[in-house]
């Protein structure tokens, strides 16, 4: 069964769900398909039940679900055979118009964190 | 009972305190967002430092608001290298740290701990005792945004508890009726804020930070006394005055007085702020999922606490409260009039 790991906070409202990796500092929102397909995620539906209730196919399935792993969104035991880059990702033509991602907040995360210490061991975030 | 390590570690700074405050402590008794806070400062050679640092909150003296002031916080504060009395020998690795400067390991459900390396200060708390400790390495160099949000870590922390979120938003009133003010930096949400000071309808309430309360009605709180603007927003600004503390980014830190801030008052908008390339300001409805993205993320990679929770709050608060785009057109008397009819009317 696909996980959603703790480090990722989502909340639904009525237009999108909004989705924070708060390790990679990322976050999403999904709309329509997306949104649906996250919420059978989120209560551990079968794919296959997935699939066939909201009508997309097998193969975008995967490709989605692939995706999600990609981006840190879910733990899945299927290993990966090949990457895609956000841009692919957000041209699905599946999910087209249904996926936003944003990194604005990135640049928090990517504080550098060498730094010195002071004489009683306390970091100082000077390098 | 054997302690956490979290525990542990809390008993030894509260030690570290306690030889602190042997040349003497000076206490205030406050009230912040409904909340009594008591403050008691070791005595150190930059004692008039860390008063001009606390006298940035936006609290009022114990009993004014005739809670229960005084008695469910209680935060001990000292220096360093005024007091002599440094922290004990930290046990961690700088990978310990978490973005938000939380130190998990040293963080349960009962204590909380974050070390922020740039200002070298250490926030910690004991939620069952309702006792925190903050310590610096020197009260007179501490950066341009511990002077904005002085105990930021501690009063999030403390206010989680009893339902109120600290939230990373500007916010104004009008007619009782309060918005917030929501976006990126860079989005105009501050000089909205400060447009508002000493207005005939409009009032300030907060700038980059405040409280929001869900216990009942949504209701939002100021917490501290200070605005951050780029110099030029500060020209169209009556009587601003001369700022302090700029960062370097063009920023500079104004610190206000109480007149100024105005009470607490029940949410009813969210307002998104974005620069438009036009005269007149409008607010038009906006989605729910697209306030969501403006508050939430900034809101839980800067304050440390407990992501879930405060992103349940978070959602909590959006369901119940209309959110909106307010467009900001060039004439500062139309926005000022536009968000004074939009709050009229709600």
């Amino acid at each position: 069964m696909t996980k959603v790991p703790s480090h990722v906070l989502h909340e639904a409202f009525d237009d999108e769900t909004v989705v924070v990796n708060m390790k990679r500092g990322h976050y999403f929102a999904f709309s329509g398909k997306s949104a649906n397909l996250w919420s059978e995620i989120v209560r551990g539906a079968s794919m296959g039940d997935a699939t066939a209730r909201l009508d997309i196919d097998s193969p975008a399935l995967d490709r989605f679900m692939r995706l999600l792993d990609q981006e840190g969104l879910v733990e899945s035991s299927q290993e990966a055979t090949e990457e895609f880059s956000p841009e692919e990702w957000l041209a699905d033509t599946v999910l087209a118009g249904s996926v936003e991602r944003f990194t604005d907040i990135e640049g928090l995360l990517l504080i550098d964190p060498i730094h010195e210490f002071d004489q009683n061991g306390w970091p100082t975030g000077q390098i | 009972m054997e302690l956490s390590e979290a525990g542990a570690f809390f008993q030894a700074a509260r030690q570290a305190f306690d030889h602190a405050e042997l040349l003497g402590s000076s206490q205030q008794r406050l009230t912040i967002a409904g909340e009594g806070l008591n403050l008691v400062l070791a005595a150190g050679h930059d004692v008039e430092a860390a008063n001009r640092y606390l006298s940035a909150l936006a609290a009022r003296p114990a009993g004014e608001e005739g809670g229960q002031a005084g008695q469910n916080l209680t935060v001990l504060l000292w220096s360093a290298e005024g007091t002599g009395i440094d922290l004990p020998a930290p046990d961690w690795r700088s990978s310990d740290h978490t973005i938000r400067g939380e130190l998990p390991r040293f963080s349960d459900g009962r204590f909380k701990t974050s070390y922020n390396m740039q200002s070298r200060a250490l926030s910690a708390i004991d939620l069952q005792q309702g006792l925190a400790l903050h310590c610096v390495r020197s009260f007179t160099d501490l950066p341009q945004y511990e002077w904005g949000a002085p105990l930021r870590d501690i009063i999030g922390w403390w206010l989680s508890g009893n339902s109120v979120q600290l939230i990373h938003a500007s916010a104004v009133s009008a007619f009782g009726k309060g918005a917030l003010l929501v976006g990126p930096g860079g989005s105009g949400k501050s000089t909205t804020a400060a447009q508002c000071l000493r207005h005939d309808a409009l009032s300030f309430i907060a700038d980059d930070y405040c409280a929001v309360s869900l216990r009942n009605e949504p209701r939002i709180h100021p917490l501290f006394r200070t605005s951050k603007l780029c110099v030029v927003a500060t020209q169209s600004i009556p009587g601003l005055g001369a700022g302090e503390f700029s960062d370097g980014t063009g920023k500079v830190l104004f610190r206000l007085v109480s007149a100024d801030i105005a009470d607490d008052v029940p949410l009813r908008t969210i307002l998104m702020p974005e620069i438009v390339d036009a005269e007149r300001s409008e607010i038009l409805p906006a989605g729910k999922g697209q306030a969501a993205r403006r508050l939430m993320p900034s809101t839980l990679f800067q304050l440390p606490g407990s992501a879930r929770m405060e992103m349940a709050l978070m959602g909590d608060l959006i369901r119940r409260v209309p959110a909106f785009r307010l467009r900001l057109g060039r004439d500062r008397g139309n926005l000022l009039t536009t968000l004074t009819e939009h709050l009229k009317a709600l």
